[in-house]
């Protein structure tokens, strides 16, 4: 009787293993989390201009790790760091892994990919049949904390956000998925990496080059919305080409659930 | 509503674009000499130039981010020129040609840019130097006026980039240069905001609700409680004329600098041309800077100060410059046994 | 089978299961070249009968198309062989676009004949939305543009738009009433479509332009 127990706990461990990969192993990944989307507004814009209204979507729980890269390129050679072409990335690109088509010790299976450029990035989620999130979409979804979806009114939780900008860049990344999940279950969205976001170039600091056309804004910011401030100011200094030890991504996917 | 807007529009494209769309070339088929400085870290200031035809002065600057030390104990994340607070000292002639260089490290997490006060040009070098980390950028410009001149970082949100540490002076010597003195020195104060209060230990993060109601927790010289004292403090000898390059990058705070038990000798107030002499403090405002000369005749141990002072005392505000050479008792006697006046006057 | 050497099969088929399951999903995530919305760069992923394959890094190698004033969607591949100024713009722009037109003619009217006749404009939307095909059409109009050489279009999609602006490092942003905060870039292309230069000053890119005419391929 103990014996047939046992046999079939290890049958029900075994069918739940092949069929629910949440145990992150690299390459697979769990399926995105599902949001519903909703109305944003943009830290540095003003009051008259538009919010814009997000359609309900899906995201990555996690960035996307260096084996999952890895994986990718081995199905799509032209991304690899001795082919890719100096239109679709600079010289950082994929710098920390020891050899084209290994990671070496510098970049653990597990830890988010990094040193990728935004055209690198687009084709990998296109690839895996979703796509960059947009400004809207990524801060809609990061402005979550543990216990709400507007976790921005909740001093100590700011506080943990803004302390990443204090620490200075670890030696190796860690892996994904050590922190606390926020309420929609993305895990990530602050105190690892950068991440990319489609339309990182709707961010503009003003600046020689820049035609006010919209009227742009350059008033007080709201304290609560400090850290995305810096991220709008990162993400003004990238061009489609850039990479850095610091930025990674996650996929987003058209349609969601609630 | 939509007219006016585009009206209002149209007018400020006229004016931005007035200036820029006429086409001026620079740096191409000068034929100045080229001079590669070697900015230093302070105190200490790169040597006296004495020029008399103007250059092209190439500088390399690198933004670094990196844990360092704030006061005995307590450690802070600081934005840097080139590895320390305040950043590297550039020195210049008025009229030189100068091609600045701004690297951001790799290792960083934030673009920077760099805004120098000794500019003339849109936004002071900002807006043509913003670089993400592992990028370089580059620009010209000409020191049109003479002066010392703060430079600080000019990437949004800007008083976080300069409350963690991103400033420096650039001094731009009239031709022919400054007066020649025994000794200079760069010291430049700034104002810190850290989450824990004054003393507590460890890795401190930057508290923005303190930057902005302006109540910071450490005022310092140099980057760091201490920096100027005991084995760090300043030097000179007795007789020799000290010229200190003051600046202060703020963010929030107007320092009243004075050298306890000195004079300044000269002033150039504000960094500018005019000379005031026989002062005993002196206002630098955030974002600005003063030379001061002094004269030293009497050996000891003197304390520079912001005489805002619970600032020096409790804050950190507190530097050192240590006087050697022979004793001056004419000039001050130190300790004397008291003696009766009413004896002194009884005399015919 | 017998009771105890059922443990032992069940344990190798639950390994089987395990780790079959894993091999299974990831076989089937490979990438199928024909979902991706946009071409990866690089020559490598082109198929036999694709064109003669381009020199690495090129803007015809994203497969981007564009809605011309005819209303026809086209790749941007007939502009091959020609040195092009490329920039972007929006048609309800009041002074900066408008001007950006003005500094292209200068441009080409300061060229030589034979340089001029080589040379193609390409001016895209990234306003697709309004942009019509007629309002570009009137945009040609408005400012006498020749359109042998002058190629006004607009973006066949919004991603098609983020993706010419990232290739040619212009920026841009929604505002309010329709209208956009927005760089100002030219790039210089050569015959394959590689990029010699990028510049807001438009008058600066002659040198850069003679230089991409001259490169043959």
């Amino acid at each position: 009787m103990g014996r047939a127990l046992i046999t079939a706990l290890v049958f029900f461990i075994a069918v739940a293993g092949a069929w629910r990969p949440a145990l992150g192993r690299a390459g697979i990944r769990p399926e995105p989390a599902a949001l519903p989307g909703g109305r944003y507004q943009a830290v540095t814009a003003r009051k008259e201009a538009p919010a814009v209204t997000v359609a309900p979507y899906r995201l990555d729980r996690q960035p996307v790790t260096n084996a999952a890269f890895l994986a990718f390129i081995r199905e799509d050679s032209a991304w690899r760091r001795d082919r890719v072409t100096a239109l679709a990335a600079d010289g950082g690109y994929l710098a920390a892994w020891s050899e084209p088509l290994a990671l070496g010790p510098n970049a653990a299976p597990r830890a988010p990919v990094v040193g990728v450029s935004w055209f690198a990035a687009r084709a990998y989620c296109a690839a895996r049949g979703g796509r960059l999130p947009t400004e809207a979409e990524w801060e809609l979804a990061a402005a979550a904390s543990p216990r709400e979806r507007d976790g921005r009114r909740d001093p100590a939780w700011r506080q943990t956000v803004l302390d990443w900008y204090a620490r200075p860049n670890p030696a190796t990344l860690p892996d994904v998925g050590r922190g606390r999940p926020n309420v929609w279950g993305l895990s990530d969205l602050h105190g690892l990496v950068w991440e990319w976001v489609n339309d990182f170039g709707a961010s503009i600091l003003v600046g020689d080059e820049a035609r006010l056309c919209g009227g742009g804004a350059n008033g007080a910011i709201d304290p609560l919305d400090y850290p995305a401030f810096l991220r709008a100011a990162f993400r003004s200094s990238l061009e489609g080409r850039t990479t850095t030890p610091n930025l990674g991504f996650r996929c987003a996917y058209d349609g969601g659930g609630s | 509503m939509k007219r006016s807007a585009i009206r209002m529009c149209g007018l400020l494209l006229f004016l931005l674009t007035g200036g820029t769309s006429s086409c001026r070339r620079t740096g191409e088929g000068r034929d100045e000499k080229t001079s590669f400085l070697t900015p230093t870290d302070a105190p200490a200031v790169p040597p006296s130039l004495s020029r008399r035809s103007p250059r092209l002065d190439v500088v390399e600057l690198e933004v670094r981010e990196q844990v360092m030390s704030l006061a005995s104990g307590v450690e802070y994340t600081f934005w840097t020129f080139g590895g320390h607070v305040p950043g590297k000292f550039i020195r210049v002639t008025q009229g030189d040609t100068v091609e600045l260089h701004l690297k951001n490290n790799a290792g960083n997490k934030l673009p920077h840019s760099i805004d120098l006060h000794a500019v003339t040009g849109p936004g002071g070098g900002s807006p043509s130097t913003f670089v993400a980390p592992g990028q370089e950028s580059q620009f010209t410009f000409k020191a049109l006026n003479p002066g010392l001149y703060v430079y600080h970082c000019g990437t949004p949100p800007v008083g976080m980039h300069v409350a963690n540490g991103m400033y420096g002076l650039i001094l731009v010597e009239p031709r022919g240069g400054l007066p020649r003195v025994d000794r200079e020195y760069y010291v430049m104060q700034g104002d810190f905001y850290t989450v824990g209060p004054h003393g507590q230990p460890g890795l401190q993060a930057f508290d923005e609700e303190k930057a902005i109601a302006e109540k910071p927790s450490y005022v310092v010289f140099n980057g760091a409680e201490g920096a100027l004292m005991d084995d760090h403090a300043l030097v000179a000898e007795v007789g020799q004329t000290v010229r200190l390059y003051v600046g202060n990058g703020g963010p929030n705070l107007t320092s009243s600098f004075h050298v306890i038990g000195e004079i300044f000798d000269r002033v150039y107030p504000e960094g500018g041309s005019r000379v005031q002499e026989n002062v005993q403090t002196t206002s630098i405002p955030p974002g600005g800077a003063a030379i001061v000369e002094l004269k030293v005749e009497v050996p000891g141990t003197y304390a520079l100060v912001d005489h805002a002072i619970f600032r020096a005392f409790n804050k950190g505000a507190l530097g050192q410059l240590k006087v050697f050479g022979p004793p001056a008792p004419d000039i001050y006697s130190g300790p004397q046994e008291p003696r009766s006046i009413t004896a002194l006057r009884g005399r015919p | 089978m017998t009771g105890r050497r059922l443990p032992a099969v069940a344990a190798t088929l639950a390994m089987t299961l395990f780790f079959g399951g894993r091999v299974a999903r990831r076989a089937s995530s490979a990438v199928d070249p024909n979902k991706s919305p946009v071409a990866t760069t690089g020559a490598a992923t082109r198929g036999d009968d694709a064109p003669s394959p381009l020199p690495a890094g090129s803007l015809y190698d994203l497969g981007l198309r564009v809605v011309g004033t005819d209303g026809r969607a086209r790749a941007l591949d007939d502009l091959r062989g020609h040195p092009v100024l490329a920039s972007m713009f929006f048609a309800s722009c009041p002074t900066a676009c408008p001007l950006l037109i003005n500094d292209l003619q200068r441009l080409e009217a300061a060229l030589p004949a034979d340089l001029r006749d080589q040379v193609r404009v390409l001016l895209v939307s990234f306003d697709p939305k309004r942009d019509s095909p007629a309002v570009l059409e009137a945009v040609v109009g408005q400012h006498g543009l020749d359109n042998r050489r002058w190629r006004v279009a607009a973006a066949e999609s919004e991603d098609g738009a983020r993706l010419l602006a990232a290739v040619l490092g212009i920026r841009y942003r929604a505002a309010a009433w329709g209208m956009f905060d927005h760089t100002v870039r030219v790039a210089v292309l050569d015959g394959a479509g590689r990029i010699q230069a990028r510049s807001g000053d438009v008058m600066a890119l002659a040198p850069a332009l003679r230089a991409a005419a001259a490169t043959r391929n």
